[in-house]
Protein backbone atom coordinates (compact mmCIF):
# COMPACT_ATOMS: atom_id res chain seq x y z
CA UNK A 1 0.00 0.00 0.00
CA UNK A 2 1.51 3.80 -1.07
CA UNK A 3 1.50 5.81 1.36
CA UNK A 4 1.20 9.55 0.33
CA UNK A 5 1.12 13.01 2.52
CA UNK A 6 -1.82 15.24 1.42
CA UNK A 7 -4.17 17.40 2.44
CA UNK A 8 -7.44 15.54 3.57
CA UNK A 9 -9.78 15.55 0.76
CA UNK A 10 -7.87 17.78 -1.47
CA UNK A 11 -6.62 15.96 -4.01
CA UNK A 12 -7.38 12.65 -5.64
CA UNK A 13 -4.81 9.46 -5.00
CA UNK A 14 -4.19 6.15 -6.41
CA UNK A 15 -6.58 3.46 -5.85
CA UNK A 16 -5.00 1.48 -2.64
CA UNK A 17 -3.60 4.54 -1.42
CA UNK A 18 -3.64 5.44 2.44
CA UNK A 19 -3.99 9.30 2.91
CA UNK A 20 -2.22 10.59 5.86
CA UNK A 21 -2.90 14.21 6.45
CA UNK A 22 -0.90 16.24 8.52
CA UNK A 23 -3.39 16.28 11.33
CA UNK A 24 -2.89 12.62 11.28
CA UNK A 25 0.24 12.73 11.33
CA UNK A 26 0.05 15.33 14.70
CA UNK A 27 -2.29 12.65 16.26
CA UNK A 28 0.26 9.36 15.50
CA UNK A 29 3.10 11.90 17.01
CA UNK A 30 1.31 12.98 20.27
CA UNK A 31 0.32 9.37 20.52
CA UNK A 32 3.61 8.00 20.43
CA UNK A 33 4.91 10.82 23.14
CA UNK A 34 2.29 10.03 25.76
CA UNK A 35 2.83 6.28 25.65
CA UNK A 36 6.51 7.29 25.54
CA UNK A 37 5.48 8.56 28.60
CA UNK A 38 3.34 6.18 30.59
CA UNK A 39 6.45 3.61 29.46
CA UNK A 40 8.92 5.80 31.09
CA UNK A 41 7.12 5.19 34.42
CA UNK A 42 7.06 1.69 34.02
CA UNK A 43 3.62 1.57 36.25
CA UNK A 44 2.20 -2.28 36.95
CA UNK A 45 -0.52 -2.84 34.53
CA UNK A 46 -3.07 -4.99 36.34
CA UNK A 47 -4.65 -7.61 33.83
CA UNK A 48 -7.98 -5.75 34.06
CA UNK A 49 -6.97 -2.96 32.50
CA UNK A 50 -7.59 -5.08 28.91
CA UNK A 51 -10.95 -4.52 29.89
CA UNK A 52 -10.58 -0.60 30.91
CA UNK A 53 -9.86 -0.34 27.09
CA UNK A 54 -13.00 -1.90 25.15
CA UNK A 55 -14.96 0.93 26.21
CA UNK A 56 -12.34 3.24 24.22
CA UNK A 57 -12.18 0.14 21.28
CA UNK A 58 -16.28 0.82 20.88
CA UNK A 59 -15.84 4.69 21.19
CA UNK A 60 -13.26 4.89 18.34
CA UNK A 61 -14.99 2.08 15.78
CA UNK A 62 -18.40 4.62 16.66
CA UNK A 63 -16.16 7.69 15.80
CA UNK A 64 -15.77 6.61 12.62
CA UNK A 65 -18.55 5.25 11.67
CA UNK A 66 -20.05 8.44 12.58
CA UNK A 67 -17.51 10.70 10.72
CA UNK A 68 -17.61 8.34 7.48
CA UNK A 69 -21.58 9.67 7.56
CA UNK A 70 -19.87 13.03 6.43
CA UNK A 71 -20.87 15.32 9.81
CA UNK A 72 -17.33 16.50 11.13
CA UNK A 73 -15.67 19.55 9.77
CA UNK A 74 -13.16 19.24 7.31
CA UNK A 75 -10.15 20.25 10.06
CA UNK A 76 -11.64 17.60 12.45
CA UNK A 77 -12.34 14.82 10.20
CA UNK A 78 -8.47 13.75 10.28
CA UNK A 79 -9.24 12.90 14.36
CA UNK A 80 -12.05 10.70 13.81
CA UNK A 81 -11.75 9.19 10.36
CA UNK A 82 -10.09 5.85 10.69
CA UNK A 83 -7.23 5.39 11.58
CA UNK A 84 -7.42 8.64 13.30
CA UNK A 85 -10.53 7.81 15.43
CA UNK A 86 -8.66 4.66 17.06
CA UNK A 87 -5.71 6.76 17.73
CA UNK A 88 -7.76 9.44 19.39
CA UNK A 89 -9.54 6.96 21.55
CA UNK A 90 -6.17 5.63 22.57
CA UNK A 91 -4.81 9.02 23.41
CA UNK A 92 -7.27 10.42 25.39
CA UNK A 93 -7.20 7.47 27.47
CA UNK A 94 -3.26 7.24 27.93
CA UNK A 95 -3.26 10.94 28.58
CA UNK A 96 -5.47 10.53 31.38
CA UNK A 97 -3.15 7.55 32.84
CA UNK A 98 0.09 9.94 32.12
CA UNK A 99 -1.23 12.56 34.12
CA UNK A 100 -2.41 10.25 36.98
CA UNK A 101 1.30 8.33 36.88
CA UNK A 102 2.71 11.51 37.18
CA UNK A 103 0.17 13.10 39.97
CA UNK A 104 0.98 10.33 42.08
CA UNK A 105 5.12 9.80 41.88
CA UNK A 106 5.31 10.89 45.09
CA UNK A 107 2.62 8.89 46.65
CA UNK A 108 2.94 5.75 48.59
CA UNK A 109 0.02 4.22 46.14
CA UNK A 110 -1.26 4.30 42.74
CA UNK A 111 -4.70 5.41 42.25
CA UNK A 112 -6.50 2.75 40.28
CA UNK A 113 -6.25 4.02 37.33
CA UNK A 114 -7.70 1.08 35.49
CA UNK A 115 -10.75 1.50 37.31
CA UNK A 116 -11.18 5.18 36.30
CA UNK A 117 -9.68 5.02 32.37
CA UNK A 118 -12.56 2.02 32.40
CA UNK A 119 -15.35 4.21 33.73
CA UNK A 120 -14.39 7.10 31.83
CA UNK A 121 -14.80 5.21 28.74
CA UNK A 122 -18.17 3.91 29.46
CA UNK A 123 -19.17 7.40 30.18
CA UNK A 124 -17.84 8.28 26.73
CA UNK A 125 -19.16 4.91 24.64
CA UNK A 126 -22.74 6.37 26.39
CA UNK A 127 -23.32 8.98 24.84
CA UNK A 128 -21.59 8.35 21.49
CA UNK A 129 -24.34 5.13 21.11
CA UNK A 130 -26.95 7.69 21.81
CA UNK A 131 -25.33 9.72 19.07
CA UNK A 132 -25.22 6.67 16.74
CA UNK A 133 -29.07 5.93 17.23
CA UNK A 134 -29.49 9.31 16.56
CA UNK A 135 -28.35 9.25 13.51
CA UNK A 136 -29.24 5.75 12.16
CA UNK A 137 -32.71 6.23 13.05
CA UNK A 138 -34.99 3.43 13.95
CA UNK A 139 -34.92 2.23 10.59
CA UNK A 140 -31.90 -0.04 11.46
CA UNK A 141 -32.38 -0.53 15.66
CA UNK A 142 -33.23 -3.63 16.10
CA UNK A 143 -29.67 -4.72 13.91
CA UNK A 144 -28.38 -2.67 16.90
CA UNK A 145 -28.78 -5.85 18.71
CA UNK A 146 -26.23 -8.24 16.34
CA UNK A 147 -23.73 -5.52 18.14
CA UNK A 148 -24.79 -6.75 21.50
CA UNK A 149 -25.90 -10.37 20.94
CA UNK A 150 -22.74 -11.19 19.56
CA UNK A 151 -19.74 -9.80 21.93
CA UNK A 152 -22.20 -11.10 24.52
CA UNK A 153 -22.14 -14.88 22.95
CA UNK A 154 -18.35 -14.67 22.47
CA UNK A 155 -18.02 -13.67 26.22
CA UNK A 156 -20.08 -16.84 27.55
CA UNK A 157 -17.88 -19.04 24.69
CA UNK A 158 -14.66 -17.27 25.83
CA UNK A 159 -15.69 -18.32 29.86
CA UNK A 160 -16.41 -22.11 28.65
CA UNK A 161 -13.18 -21.83 26.90
CA UNK A 162 -11.25 -20.47 29.48
CA UNK A 163 -12.35 -22.91 32.27
CA UNK A 164 -11.73 -25.45 29.36
CA UNK A 165 -8.06 -24.10 28.95
CA UNK A 166 -7.54 -24.52 32.93
CA UNK A 167 -7.52 -28.34 32.69
CA UNK A 168 -4.43 -28.49 30.80
CA UNK A 169 -2.75 -24.93 31.60
CA UNK A 170 -2.95 -23.46 35.41
CA UNK A 171 -0.74 -20.91 34.50
CA UNK A 172 -3.53 -19.49 32.62
CA UNK A 173 -5.44 -19.28 35.07
CA UNK A 174 -3.19 -18.58 37.86
CA UNK A 175 -1.46 -15.93 36.00
CA UNK A 176 -3.26 -14.65 32.66
CA UNK A 177 -7.11 -15.44 33.48
CA UNK A 178 -8.60 -11.92 32.38
CA UNK A 179 -5.62 -11.30 29.42
CA UNK A 180 -5.25 -14.50 28.01
CA UNK A 181 -9.48 -14.96 27.97
CA UNK A 182 -9.40 -11.35 26.57
CA UNK A 183 -7.16 -12.39 23.91
CA UNK A 184 -9.73 -15.37 22.86
CA UNK A 185 -12.39 -13.18 23.01
CA UNK A 186 -11.22 -10.71 20.67
CA UNK A 187 -10.35 -13.44 18.16
CA UNK A 188 -13.72 -15.04 18.67
CA UNK A 189 -15.06 -11.86 18.22
CA UNK A 190 -13.00 -11.21 14.86
CA UNK A 191 -14.14 -14.71 13.82
CA UNK A 192 -18.06 -14.17 13.93
CA UNK A 193 -17.57 -10.44 12.57
CA UNK A 194 -15.92 -11.86 9.60
CA UNK A 195 -18.06 -15.07 9.07
CA UNK A 196 -21.12 -12.36 9.57
CA UNK A 197 -19.55 -10.23 7.04
CA UNK A 198 -19.15 -12.71 4.54
CA UNK A 199 -22.68 -14.31 4.84
CA UNK A 200 -24.30 -10.78 3.92
CA UNK A 201 -21.71 -9.12 2.07
CA UNK A 202 -20.39 -12.36 -0.19
CA UNK A 203 -16.93 -12.67 -0.93
CA UNK A 204 -16.22 -9.00 -0.63
CA UNK A 205 -16.29 -9.89 3.01
CA UNK A 206 -13.05 -11.95 2.81
CA UNK A 207 -10.07 -11.51 4.39
CA UNK A 208 -6.53 -12.87 3.60
CA UNK A 209 -6.93 -15.57 6.32
CA UNK A 210 -10.55 -16.51 5.77
CA UNK A 211 -10.13 -16.66 1.75
CA UNK A 212 -7.28 -18.93 2.82
CA UNK A 213 -9.16 -21.51 4.65
CA UNK A 214 -12.03 -21.10 2.65
CA UNK A 215 -9.23 -21.87 -0.61
CA UNK A 216 -8.29 -24.89 2.15
CA UNK A 217 -11.41 -26.44 2.26
CA UNK A 218 -12.48 -26.17 -0.78
CA UNK A 219 -9.60 -27.76 -2.30
CA UNK A 220 -9.71 -31.03 0.33
CA UNK A 221 -13.58 -31.14 0.23
CA UNK A 222 -15.64 -29.24 -2.52
CA UNK A 223 -18.53 -30.69 -2.30
CA UNK A 224 -18.61 -30.71 1.48
CA UNK A 225 -18.48 -33.91 4.04
CA UNK A 226 -21.23 -36.11 5.62
CA UNK A 227 -24.27 -33.68 3.85
CA UNK A 228 -22.97 -30.18 5.70
CA UNK A 229 -21.74 -28.36 2.68
CA UNK A 230 -18.43 -26.62 2.24
CA UNK A 231 -19.63 -23.17 3.09
CA UNK A 232 -20.73 -24.57 6.59
CA UNK A 233 -17.62 -26.74 7.03
CA UNK A 234 -15.37 -23.51 5.76
CA UNK A 235 -17.07 -20.88 8.34
CA UNK A 236 -16.69 -23.25 11.38
CA UNK A 237 -13.06 -24.19 10.56
CA UNK A 238 -12.23 -20.14 10.13
CA UNK A 239 -14.02 -19.65 14.00
CA UNK A 240 -12.35 -22.85 15.31
CA UNK A 241 -8.77 -21.85 13.86
CA UNK A 242 -9.38 -17.87 14.79
CA UNK A 243 -9.66 -19.19 18.67
CA UNK A 244 -7.33 -21.48 18.39
CA UNK A 245 -5.01 -18.90 17.65
CA UNK A 246 -5.89 -17.13 20.48
CA UNK A 247 -5.74 -19.77 22.86
CA UNK A 248 -2.24 -20.74 21.51
CA UNK A 249 -0.99 -17.19 21.62
CA UNK A 250 -2.84 -16.87 25.43
CA UNK A 251 -1.00 -20.29 26.51
CA UNK A 252 1.97 -19.74 25.22
CA UNK A 253 2.63 -16.65 26.93
CA UNK A 254 0.78 -17.36 30.46
CA UNK A 255 3.91 -19.19 31.73
CA UNK A 256 5.89 -16.19 31.71
CA UNK A 257 3.41 -13.86 33.33
CA UNK A 258 4.74 -14.78 36.69
CA UNK A 259 8.12 -13.56 36.15
CA UNK A 260 6.91 -10.10 34.00
CA UNK A 261 3.41 -9.92 33.91
CA UNK A 262 3.96 -6.19 32.65
CA UNK A 263 4.88 -7.56 29.31
CA UNK A 264 2.66 -10.58 28.66
CA UNK A 265 -0.67 -8.43 30.32
CA UNK A 266 0.43 -5.89 27.22
CA UNK A 267 0.94 -8.62 24.88
CA UNK A 268 -2.22 -10.32 25.48
CA UNK A 269 -4.14 -6.93 25.63
CA UNK A 270 -2.58 -5.85 22.40
CA UNK A 271 -3.73 -8.99 20.36
CA UNK A 272 -7.42 -8.73 22.40
CA UNK A 273 -7.91 -5.27 21.36
CA UNK A 274 -6.61 -5.81 17.70
CA UNK A 275 -8.86 -9.06 17.37
CA UNK A 276 -12.04 -7.08 18.79
CA UNK A 277 -11.66 -3.77 17.30
CA UNK A 278 -11.38 -5.21 14.06
CA UNK A 279 -14.24 -7.74 14.91
CA UNK A 280 -16.38 -4.87 16.44
CA UNK A 281 -15.37 -2.51 13.46
CA UNK A 282 -16.94 -4.81 10.76
CA UNK A 283 -20.06 -5.89 12.74
CA UNK A 284 -20.53 -1.57 13.10
CA UNK A 285 -20.13 -1.28 9.33
CA UNK A 286 -22.12 -3.91 8.70
CA UNK A 287 -25.10 -2.73 11.17
CA UNK A 288 -24.68 1.00 10.48
CA UNK A 289 -24.20 0.16 6.69
CA UNK B 1 7.47 5.71 40.64
CA UNK B 2 5.72 4.42 44.55
CA UNK B 3 7.62 1.91 45.72
CA UNK B 4 4.44 0.09 46.72
CA UNK B 5 2.81 -0.92 43.63
CA UNK B 6 -0.77 -1.92 44.71
CA UNK B 7 -3.37 0.52 43.73
CA UNK B 8 -5.09 2.32 46.38
CA UNK B 9 -8.90 1.97 46.44
CA UNK B 10 -10.87 4.07 44.18
CA UNK B 11 -13.06 6.05 45.82
CA UNK B 12 -16.49 6.39 44.84
CA UNK B 13 -16.97 9.87 44.25
CA UNK B 14 -13.83 10.12 41.93
CA UNK B 15 -15.16 7.01 39.66
CA UNK B 16 -18.51 8.95 39.70
CA UNK B 17 -16.49 12.30 38.62
CA UNK B 18 -14.91 9.69 35.86
CA UNK B 19 -17.72 8.66 34.73
CA UNK B 20 -18.88 12.52 34.54
CA UNK B 21 -15.93 13.93 32.79
CA UNK B 22 -16.40 10.45 29.98
CA UNK B 23 -19.98 11.63 29.23
CA UNK B 24 -18.80 15.27 29.17
CA UNK B 25 -16.14 14.04 26.49
CA UNK B 26 -17.97 11.43 24.78
CA UNK B 27 -20.48 15.40 24.44
CA UNK B 28 -18.22 17.03 22.77
CA UNK B 29 -16.86 14.64 20.32
CA UNK B 30 -20.44 13.78 19.11
CA UNK B 31 -21.64 17.71 19.12
CA UNK B 32 -20.70 18.36 15.77
CA UNK B 33 -22.81 15.63 14.74
CA UNK B 34 -25.90 15.67 16.45
CA UNK B 35 -25.53 19.74 16.49
CA UNK B 36 -28.59 19.42 13.42
CA UNK B 37 -30.69 16.84 15.60
CA UNK B 38 -30.97 18.77 18.45
CA UNK B 39 -31.46 21.80 17.01
CA UNK B 40 -35.23 21.10 16.61
CA UNK B 41 -35.24 20.51 20.11
CA UNK B 42 -33.76 23.80 21.45
CA UNK B 43 -36.29 25.53 19.41
CA UNK B 44 -39.07 23.55 21.11
CA UNK B 45 -39.20 21.76 18.03
CA UNK B 46 -41.45 18.23 17.26
CA UNK B 47 -42.20 15.39 19.67
CA UNK B 48 -40.72 12.79 18.13
CA UNK B 49 -37.38 14.08 18.33
CA UNK B 50 -37.65 15.24 21.75
CA UNK B 51 -39.41 11.78 22.93
CA UNK B 52 -35.99 9.85 21.30
CA UNK B 53 -33.44 12.22 23.18
CA UNK B 54 -35.60 11.73 26.36
CA UNK B 55 -35.35 7.76 26.17
CA UNK B 56 -31.96 7.96 25.09
CA UNK B 57 -31.42 10.12 28.47
CA UNK B 58 -33.36 8.03 30.51
CA UNK B 59 -31.77 4.56 29.51
CA UNK B 60 -28.32 6.54 29.62
CA UNK B 61 -29.62 7.60 33.69
CA UNK B 62 -31.04 3.74 34.27
CA UNK B 63 -27.86 2.17 32.98
CA UNK B 64 -25.44 4.11 34.96
CA UNK B 65 -27.11 4.04 38.04
CA UNK B 66 -27.24 0.15 37.84
CA UNK B 67 -23.55 -0.13 36.94
CA UNK B 68 -22.84 2.48 39.64
CA UNK B 69 -25.15 -0.09 41.87
CA UNK B 70 -23.24 -2.93 40.68
CA UNK B 71 -19.72 -1.39 41.40
CA UNK B 72 -21.16 -0.14 45.00
CA UNK B 73 -21.97 -3.90 45.76
CA UNK B 74 -18.41 -5.25 44.18
CA UNK B 75 -16.59 -3.06 46.56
Amino acid sequence: MAIQPSIAGSDALPAGALQVSPALVVLVLLTAIVVAVIYAYQPPLPQTMAVAFVPWIVTGAILSVLAARGQYPPYLEPAFTEPGAYLTAIFVPALVWAAMLNLSVSKRRLPAYHHYIGTMGVGAMAILWAALILQIGSARLTMMLVLVVVPVMALLATGLIALSIGFWSPDFVDYAAITGGFAVFGALVNGIATATNFAMVGEAAHTAFSAAVQDVVLTVAPGGVAGVDATHIWVWLFLVANVAIGIHVATRLAPYAESSPRAVNAMLGFVGAVGFGLGFDRLLVLVVG
Amino acid sequence: MAPDDSFAQPAFAKVFLAFAFGLALGAAFVLPVVRDDLAPLLSGGSGAVRGVLLVGLVSIVIVSMGLFGLYRISH
